[in-house]
């Protein structure tokens, strides 16, 4: 276990060491300062404004830093977050193949089982760490713009809308935070699974973002409302459930359950294309 | 130490390597010789692990490389015609991630290595401004870690200038001289494994035309080239 841990710690070196694995925690930090700044504007608010007077809800408290957080990730999470994903995940594998630097580690007395865990790991630790920035660092400046307050939910799509105080609110966003650590891990396996593939690291990230845009636009055709459960991003969307004010737990395991199986496909096929493919210069 | 039998590889309709059954005994100097394509590079990489194998198999030490893969490449170090290194860390990095693979290696062991391949001044610098010559050295230096029984050399003075080809024969000479190690050395310039190996394997086409002693024989002055041209084209020269 001591030599797997540091393997993986220099796994983790070789990735975190590069200047583009930065890059999406850049962007997410960017595109949350403009939201923010934008949502500082009077013709925003007024959104916001009249949408909580309908409902007898006192603007001061629930324009909040909560309110902001939600608002700047789930406007974020997916659009930006496969990007990413996709392109940090879709290179591991590839990457050092056409780098070569894989033949190096294959000339090693290393099975191939176990370099493929490795990066998997390295995968799913980029993964948490981003989905834990994207909340934290949204929190953070929606806190320090507006200060704590309530959380306001607002997604008529989802059939969304609550509210919550402070403590109950930011409990939500725990389990919102795990939540998002499973579903994002769902884009990164898929990514890691074409980057097992004979393929060029750019490719496979064009493929991931194709299938899930694809799963996406068929996923909102209102034609195939009947077999929407299909998709997987009908239940990547299940994040927003914990935000219900009661929360349906039956139908969040059962998004789990098949997000989860859909991981192990991939992981499955990956790791069994890696295990049976040549290298060669 | 490393024995091939019976090894065939395919790439779609193409033969690769066909029926190839080789041995190399325990501190042999061995060369692999043939053209571009004649399947050279895909026989190391069988050796390695790297390519799957249609049939056959390699065994080093007695082990099978396909299916006992960490125990037989344990005692077994490796370059390739190109080294590639993670060229945003520094060469010392680069070796721990690769030994990393291996067994611990400990810092003085890492340091004795560096130093055999003059690597040691510039050893924290990132490997990104390394020259071709420097990161074959350090290419050497992480098939040396840890200590090997043998090393697989694949176009070793590839790109080199002539100082650079110099100082790696005479490195392989004292790697040889001094720990015993068996190499083999995968070329396709004859002067220099003329200089180094004495046993050589001839392949053309996927086929293995010669193993053995390329001096014995009727005509102890003729040189490795001519052997060569004679077993693979009956050229008398």
């Amino acid at each position: 276990m001591s030599l797997f841990a540091r393997q993986l710690g220099f796994e983790l070196l070789k990735l975190f060491a590069r200047k583009r694995t930065w890059f999406g925690f850049g962007a997410f930090l960017g595109i949350e300062f403009l939201i923010l700044l934008m949502l500082q504007m009077p013709r925003a608010q007024k959104m916001f404004r009249r949408s909580m007077v309908i409902n007898g809800l006192d603007f001061s408290h629930y324009f909040s830093g909560l309110t902001l957080a939600y608002v700047m990730i789930s406007y974020t999470v997916f659009v930006l977050g496969s990007l990413y994903l996709a392109l940090v995940c879709g290179d591991i594998v590839s990457k050092e193949v056409e780098d070569g630097t894989m033949r190096m580690v294959l000339s090693r007395p290393v099975s191939r089982m176990r370099i493929i865990l490795l990066k998997y790991a390295t995968c799913v630790i980029y993964t948490w760490t981003l989905a834990l920035f994207i909340v934290l660092s949204s929190l953070a400046l929606g806190i320090a713009d507006r200060g704590l307050g309530g959380l306001l939910v607002v997604a008529p799509w989802e059939h969304l809308f609550s509210y919550f105080e402070a403590g109950p609110g930011m409990e939500r966003f725990v389990l919102a935070t795990g939540l998002l650590c499973f579903i994002l891990l769902t884009l990164s396996t898929l990514g890691f699974m074409f980057s097992c593939f004979n393929m060029k690291p750019a490719s496979a990230t064009i493929l991931t973002l194709s299938v899930y845009i694809f799963d996406s636009v068929l996923h909102n055709v209102p034609y195939f409302e009947n077999i929407k459960t299909y998709f997987l991003s009908y239940h990547m969307a299940m994040w927003t459930q914990v935000f219900q004010p009661t929360i349906d737990w039956s139908q969040i395991v059962n998004s789990l359950c098949y997000l989860g199986a859909f991981n192990l496909v991939f992981l499955g096929i990956g790791a069994f294309h890696f295990a049976r493919r040549d290298f060669k210069s | 130490m490393i024995r091939l039998e019976n090894l065939q590889k395919r790439f779609g309709r193409r033969v690769a390597v066909e029926n190839l059954s080789l041995e190399i005994e325990t501190g042999a100097l061995f060369g692999l010789l043939g053209h571009n394509g004649a399947g050279k590079s895909t026989t190391i990489g069988m050796m390695l692990g790297q390519v799957i194998p249609d049939q056959g198999k390699v065994l080093i030490e007695g082990h099978d490389v396909q299916r006992e893969r960490a125990l037989a490449l344990s005692h077994v170090g490796a370059i390739f015609e190109t080294p590639s290194f993670y060229g945003y860390l520094s060469g010392r990095r680069n070796l721990e991630i690769f030994c990393s693979y291996s067994q611990p290696v400990s810092t003085r062991e890492m340091n004795e290595v560096i130093e055999l391949v003059r690597l040691g001044p510039r050893i924290d610098d990132p490997v990104q401004v390394y020259s071709h010559g420097m990161r074959q050295r350090l290419a050497l230096a992480q098939a040396l870690l840890p200590r090997p029984r043998a090393l697989i050399l694949d176009e070793p003075s590839e790109g080199l200038d002539p100082e650079g080809i110099y100082e790696m024969r005479e490195l392989i000479r004292q790697l040889h001289r001094d720990f015993q190690l068996t190499i083999l050395i995968c070329s396709h310039l004859l002067a220099e494994v003329e200089q180094i190996c004495p046993q050589v394997a001839i392949m053309r086409n996927g086929r293995l035309l010669f193993q053995g002693d390329w001096r014995s024989g009727s005509d102890p002055g003729r040189t490795l080239e001519h052997f060569y041209l004679q077993t693979v084209k009956g050229i008398e020269v």
